[in-house]
């Protein structure tokens, strides 16, 4: 049959050159401002003659008088030319910035105008320069409905995303993340303290465009792993023409963005400790000022030497931490044989001593089209290396917590200049640390991703994709003998190797067809996909070493432990894909998806997930198609279900476990409770919306209305404790994400040098509790504790926390309020003196409901000024450790440190102020400063996300000088951020909405240059 | 050539299409066993008691807050909360719970899984299997006892025999016993002390390895100590301890430590006066989370000896003493550290490698004497206790009387297992006032609890309460 079609065509092919007179066309190829186009296409329409042009745009072709010569070129419009009477036919073509705009779905390709979805495309020079850390960073305040993260200011630390939400109670709730179609990793490599992301090591420079799919008519097709959102990377390709070469350079300085918390100086702490005594014992000030000076630890010391603070907070921030960033690229080649290649090279200092960050990387793409084959593959390789530090939590060893809970009574150094390695208190020396210890993550990640395809005719066309995606993770710790967390064991160390080595096969066929006078438009796609993982990780370590300069497990030979082990799973997915488009007025999307992941018992490994789009284009119909208002109008809507199996692997079964040890012998115990029945996580979307372009597509923009209901949650139900678990993993509950995004850009002026636009998005997103596991008497298990609550009918997890009522102003005591949502009766707004006479209360949500960003651009002539300010609004945060910090009695001023805040403490009757009186008590209670609703925030923020100004040499200087163009830029992040209460943290924070002791998040302002020739 | 590849291309894209099933995505079980087939022999049961040992060493219960906690809400110790430990010393717990509940639990599950194993069924040697499962009755026991004494309500509000104990629980996975109510205290004894019968009559000395596991030994002292602590409820009980003692001092292995020795006990592993111990190393040890490091660590160091002007505290009790007593500062048990009076002596290495000991011979002496003197017989009392005094350079007592043979508990045990706070309570005593300054348990109400409060019981979980439908919470919270 198709040896037939093939012969067909060759007859006809055969026919046609016989049967006409055959002559030769030729000329040049050049764009608007008459430069010569290379390795444009040439072909004449209905044939497979094709040329394309050469390096000064000259192309020769056969052809007839009557053939149609159809030009294109990547960029630019493509133009048809009837062949007449002259031989030579000059063409330009003008670039395609009206052109159709083409969204990549990781599966597809396709023009915006027929797709029922509508996804974000965020563009590379939104990325470049902007992604300090790692590529995704440049998502913040760009898309509507997402919600994005960075967990510490260390550099290399990874970032957390949530899309519409939060969809599952005890699932994974982050994005999939797709590099040129095909799904990878994105984790840590975190055995240690401070985490680096994997996504940090894909090179910004290498990226295109970032999309984010967020509906149902998108997602789908990603079945099992699309519950969550998914973030589709586009790698830079190959571009035909002479070789062309990309320099890019930037320097820049970062600092803390705004966390300036002010701790207690010297004499404060002496003053305040001495009132804890005078207030509980009723001591005069100056016995108790005396007593103070005798008996808090490093007092009489810091008096002894005339009261000089330690100048810990200055030894700890580096100031100006110096961050760099360049990138070479080269690209070249013709229409059927292209490359790409890129090096890259980062460093970046952090601004918590002891941590940096460096970078090399190196990429290749190649195509070659050869007759009806296609073969592609993109490469790229990348070593990062990361130095940390302690962080996350109060570690003793982490510099961020000394920032908050040395004594500035302690010095850091002795007078003769060396370190002080004999504090009084528990807190150790960290800058001290920061300089002897080591912490480094040593990541290498290589991703290969290889296509061949076959037309097997212009419409049908198979294809089959491989790719491996690998990261080797080297962990190296070490803690020295001499002071800190190893002092006791002689000195620690600890090597660790993770390797994660991820396959996947894809195979496709894909079919094309437009029937009629160009009004049926049929695509259809069936795919195969298979992913295999396999993980392994090794660790050892030793205490006890005998000499200094020893960093090595080998040399500590002490209670040396070592641990292995390994870990896979397996994904296999069959896709049906079909697009109908009718004169691109009506548009039908369908999408089937079946798919099976081993992390379900056999029998249940399978899931069905399918959608179902329409769109229809008004503006395309003969009513509007002459309005002078209306450029595009579009109402869609998609309708489908996806998954999500994101939890451990190996949990539907009921296993030992032989980690454990007791005696210097082999300990067996059950590991997981296990259930036989569990499966999907299942999500069904529903998408409404109405794109529009008006006004010359001078205003333009989408809004949407969803709603997400996963169901069947993958949840650890509880379980009676005094069964020996804490819970088994089960299909149960249900939880609905509704929301409305808005997204716009209006060009508010465009004259001859000047423009001026702004755009923005905003989003809201409200979850409900909608079922929940219930216990043996059929009531609801409800997952309270002593932050948050999840209850049917509420939000996921809200704040959940006594209510702080005050400081009595007679008496300078803390106050509660009864309180107690969720109790039978009413709530209570009785006072209480005890803290555990009051109750539990809801507080308010940790998710910001409202967020988005509003920016504005501005060009005249070849400067162009873009600002983009990103906000949310109408959640709280929670400041963490305030239980120390904020303590007036002894955890402030004799155990850690406290804050300057607690200088407006209750002195005497009749103070009003919001800070108890100092007792002499270590005691969270008494002190005021146990878990309550006064270290509850509104998270309200607004924040300049950044801010760049471009120049762009005019094109008379770069000619003079051979290059193509020169832009100059001037970057800043983070440069300006306004929250609405006074918050002693960034406003920042992670999905549970509570503070973490991180290094703080960064502002930074950089200088670079891109230079094309 | 064309043809060709697209032959081989196609063939193998026909291939892969049809390759993958439901087979190809078995996992790989690289590092656990399913749970149905992983018990095959005497040797895989022994692997899982071990689990069931091993869970009863985090820092959580015995690996530091069982003995910490029985000591630090007396006049024994305080927290003065230098790293943020501790502060459940002030006996005002969350109402979300406190205590060692699941932690517990979880080590009972280990021991129900070994004696729901079918031995019959299973290869190597039966008394072996036997000895094993005798193991986990008698730990089975212990475990429960432990639970009872922290929440259960016989000493709140005049409770008694009848009031809440805990869920006794004695299968592993039941479908019918997920949500198991809590049973009497009476009940529990009950069950306790069958289940330690059960484990005598099951273990054999010849199986025995060291004290780091249960023996029949271990179980005839842990039934002394049940016996004696059960007495508050039922005074029958006090005989069955009398008897239990005096089998472990007449057949046990264990000798109490000599003068000269007792130092050393604390830093041998398997001494001679231990019964039953828990084993740490360098490699699995608590480190920073053990005893040590809460006792003197230069950070950490939360908990130091209670001293003041209210009442007795230690070193007012060896005062007399103080020249010649080995458990005492003469010897180094009791000393300075970072300016603090410490526990020294006791779990000595900084890592938190040295065993734990559970249960030690001399309690047996201290036992038989409190039991021959509730049967009215002081001078077998008497004897008993000075059996005691003798071996410590400590003065010989003229009599045998309650409050002398508590004394003398609370010298030879400070800071070890039961803890001085359950000899306290099962004596009806109210919290002792040492130092208002320093001890926390005052803070709420200017005095320490009154026997009888609410606070002599741990709150039970508030996850437990939210997942279990029968659970009652107790009294107060």
């Amino acid at each position: 049959m198709k040896k037939l079609v093939k012969l067909f065509s060759l007859f006809f092919m055969m026919a046609g050159v016989i049967g006409f007179a055959q002559d030769t066309v030729s000329g040049t190829v050049s764009d608007s401002e008459g430069l010569p186009l290379p390795g444009a296409t040439v072909v004449v329409q209905g044939t497979s003659i094709g040329v394309t042009s050469d390096f000064d745009g000259n192309y020769s072709i056969s052809a007839s008088q009557g053939d149609v010569l159809v030009f294109s070129y990547v960029g630019y419009e493509s133009q048809t030319v009837t062949v007449g009477l002259s031989s030579t036919v000059n063409v330009s073509l003008t670039s395609s910035t009206a052109l159709e705009e083409v969204v990549v779905t990781g599966i597809t390709s396709r023009e915006r105008q027929r797709l029922t979805s509508n996804a974000v495309v965020v563009g590379s020079e939104l990325i470049e320069g902007v992604a300090v850390t790692s590529p995704d960073q440049a998502l913040m305040g760009r898309v509507a409905g997402l919600r994005i993260v960075g967990l510490s200011g260390t550099p290399g630390a990874p970032q957390q995303i949530r899309i519409r939400g939060e969809g599952s109670i005890s699932g994974s709730n982050s994005p999939l993340f797709v590099i040129d179609g095909v799904p990878v990793n994105n984790g840590t490599i975190s055995p240690l303290l401070t985490d680096m992301g994997i996504l940090s090591m894909i090179n910004a420079a290498d990226i295109e465009s970032i999309t984010v799919l967020k509906d149902a008519a998108s997602l789908a097709a990603y079945g099992a792993r699309g519950s969550n959102g998914v973030v589709v990377i586009t790698t830079k390709k190959g571009k035909a023409g002479k070789i062309a070469y990309n320099v890019q350079s930037q320097y820049g300085f970062q600092n803390y963005a705004v966390d300036e918390r002010q701790m207690l100086n010297g004499n404060q702490r002496l003053l305040l400790g001495a009132e804890t005594i005078q207030n509980t014992y009723g001591w005069t000030k100056e016995r108790a000022t005396d007593y103070v000076l005798r008996a808090f630890p490093g007092a009489s010391a810091w008096d002894a030497g005339g009261r000089v603070d330690g100048n810990w907070e200055d030894l700890i921030r580096v100031e100006d931490a110096p961050y760099q960033n360049y990138n070479i690229s080269a690209t070249g080649g013709n229409a059927t044989e292209n490359f790409r290649l890129g090096v890259g090279y980062r460093q970046q200092t952090g601004t918590s001593i002891g941590t940096d960050f460096e970078s090399v990387n190196g990429s290749i793409y190649y195509k070659k089209v050869a007759g009806k084959v296609t073969i592609e593959t993109n490469n790229r390789v990348s070593n990062a290396i990361q130095n940390g530090i302690h962080e996350g939590t109060a570690y003793f060893g982490a510099p961020q917590m000394t920032r908050m809970f040395m004594s500035p009574w302690q010095q850091p150094k002795n007078p003769d200049g060396t370190w002080n390695l004999n504090l009084t208190t528990s807190t150790f020396n960290t800058p001290y640390l920061a300089e002897v210890n080591i912490q480094q993550n040593d990541g290498t990640r290589a991703l290969s991703n290889s296509k061949v395809s076959y037309a097997i005719n212009d419409k049908l066309k198979v294809s089959s994709r491989y790719s491996i995606d690998f990261t080797l993770g080297v962990s190296h710790e070490y803690r020295n003998p001499y002071h800190g967390d190893a002092a006791s064991d002689n000195g620690y160390a600890y090597q660790a190797t993770s390797r994660n080595f991820l396959w996947q096969t894809i195979n496709e066929l894909e079919y094309n067809d437009v029937f009629g006078d160009n009004e049926h438009f049929v695509s259809a796609l069936i795919r195969q996909s298979f992913a295999k993982n396999k993980s392994h990780f090794q660790s050892s370590s030793g205490e006890n070493v005998a000499a200094a300069g020893l960093f090595y497990v080998a040399s500590f030979n002490t209670n040396e432990t070592g641990f292995g082990s390994f870990g896979d799973y397996k994904e296999l997915g069959y896709l049906a894909l079909a697009n109908y488009s009718y004169k691109d007025k009506y548009i039908v999307d369908l999408s089937f998806r079946n798919d099976g992941s081993s992390r379900f018992a056999s029998g249940y490994r399978f899931g069905n997930f399918y959608s179902a789009g329409v769109a229809w284009n008004i503006s395309n119909e003969n009513f509007l198609a002459d309005s002078e208002v209306v450029d595009n109008l579009k109402l869609r809507a998609s309708y489908g279900e996806t998954g999500n199996n994101g939890i451990g692997n190996n949990q539907y079964q009921s296993l030992f476990g032989y980690g454990g040890a007791y005696d210097n012998n082999g300990a067996v115990a059950p590991v997981t409770f296990g259930n036989l029945v569990i499966s999907w996580e299942t999500a069904r979307l529903l998408d409404v919306g109405v794109d529009f372009s008006l006004f010359k597509n001078r205003f333009s923009g989408a809004l949407t209305y969803y709603e997400k209901t996963t169901d069947d949650l993958l949840q650890s139900v509880p379980l009676s404790t005094t069964t020996g678990h804490s819970g088994q993993t089960m299909n149960i509950g249900s939880v609905i994400n509704k929301g409305v995004e808005f997204e716009f850009d209006a060009q508010v002026l465009k004259a001859k040098d000047f423009s001026f636009e702004i755009y923005g998005n905003v989003s809201e997103n409200r979850d409900e509790v909608l079922r929940l596991a219930q216990d043996a008497a059929g009531n609801d298990i409800n997952l309270d504790n002593s932050y948050y609550t999840t209850r049917v009918g509420h939000p996921q997890a809200q704040f959940y926390l006594r209510t702080w009522g005050g400081v009595d102003p007679a008496d300078g005591r803390p106050y509660y309020l009864v309180g107690g949502d969720h109790r039978d009766g009413p709530v209570s707004d009785e006072v209480t003196y005890s803290y555990y006479g009051a109750e539990q209360t809801v507080q308010g949500l940790r998710l910001p409901p409202v967020q988005g960003g509003l920016g504005l651009r501005v060009g005249w002539k070849g400067l162009t000024l873009d600002a983009n300010m990103m906000f949310a609004t109408g959640h709280k945060v929670f400041e963490r450790w305030a239980w120390y910090t904020m303590n007036s009695g002894l955890r402030s001023t004799y155990s850690w440190q406290g804050d300057a805040r607690l200088m407006d403490r209750w002195q005497q009757p009749g103070d009003i102020t919001d800070v108890p009186k100092m007792v002499y008590s270590s005691s969270s209670l008494s002190g005021g400063s146990a878990t309550t609703s006064r270290f509850l925030y509104d998270g309200d923020f607004m924040r300049l996300r950044d801010l760049s100004l471009n120049y762009s040499l005019p094109k008379s200087a770069t000619d003079a000088i051979g290059f193509n163009r020169i832009d100059i830029f001037v970057k800043g992040l983070n440069l300006f951020t306004w929250t609405k209460d006074d918050l002693p943290f960034d406003p920042e924070v992670r999905a549970t909405g509570r503070f973490r002791i991180t290094t703080p998040p960064l502002k930074s302002i950089s200088l670079g240059a891109n230079l094309n020739f | 050539m064309k043809k060709l590849f697209k032959l081989t291309f196609f063939f193998s894209f026909l291939m892969l299409f049809v390759a993958c099933g439901d087979d190809d995505l078995e996992p790989t079980l690289a590092q656990d066993k399913d749970l149905n087939t992983g018990i095959n022999n005497a040797d895989d049961l022994v692997s899982v008691m071990n689990s069931a040992y091993d869970r009863m060493t985090p820092s959580g219960y015995y690996g530091r807050n069982q003995i910490i906690m029985g000591d630090v809400r007396t006049d024994n110790l305080y927290s003065n909360v230098n790293s943020g430990r501790f502060t459940d010393s002030d006996m005002d717990y969350s109402p979300n719970g406190a205590g060692p509940w699941s932690t517990i639990y979880r080590a009972i599950a280990i021991c129900n899984i070994v004696i729901g194993a079918d031995i019959a069924g299973l290869e190597g040697d039966q008394g072996k299997m036997s000895h094993t499962q005798g193991q986990a009755h008698a730990l089975r026991a212990l475990l429960h006892f432990d639970l009872l004494q922290d929440y259960g309500q016989h000493f709140v509000n005049g409770g008694g025999a009848g009031a809440l104990g805990v869920p006794y629980v004695k299968t592993y996975k039941d479908p019918a016993n997920l949500s198991p109510a809590r049973d009497t205290a009476g009940s529990n004894l009950g069950d306790i002390i069958g289940d330690l019968q059960t484990g005598i009559s099951m273990m054999n000395d010849a199986y025995n390895i060291s004290t780091s596991y249960m023996t029949k030994m271990g179980a005839y002292a842990i039934l002394a100590r049940v016996a004696l602590y059960g007495g508050a409820a039922d005074s029958s009980l006090y005989a069955t301890a009398t008897s239990a003692a005096e089998w472990v001092i007449a057949n046990g292995t264990a000798s109490p430590a000599s003068a000269a020795g007792f130092k050393a006990t604390y830093y041998t592993d398997n001494a001679s006066n231990s019964i039953f111990e828990l084993a740490y190393s360098g490699t699995d040890s608590a480190g920073i989370n053990g005893h040590a490091y809460i006792l003197r660590g230069t950070s950490y160091g939360d908990v130091r000896i209670l001293t003041g002007s209210s009442g007795d505290d230690l070193y007012d009790i060896f005062a007399a003493d103080a020249a010649t007593d080995v458990r005492f500062t003469k010897n180094g048990m009791i000393g300075t550290a970072q300016g603090y009076p410490s526990i020294l002596g006791k779990y000595p290495t900084m890592d938190g490698s040295d065993n734990v000991t559970i249960i030690r011979v001399e309690e047996m002496h201290l036992i038989a004497a409190e039991g021959h003197l509730r049967a009215g017989n002081s001078s077998g009392a008497l004897t008993y206790l000075n059996n005691i005094t003798g071996l410590r350079g400590a003065t010989a007592y003229t009599e045998a009387t309650l409050a002398n043979i508590l004394n003398e508990r609370r010298k030879e045990l400070y800071c070890e297992s039961p803890g001085r706070f359950y000899d306290l309570s099962r004596t009806g005593q109210d919290m002792p006032l040492i130092d208002s300054i320093k001890q926390m348990n005052d803070d709420k109400d200017g005095m320490p609890p009154k026997f009888g409060s609410y606070r002599y019981a741990y709150p039970i979980y508030l996850s437990e309460l939210n997942a279990n439908p029968n659970m009652v919470q107790n009294a107060g919270y």
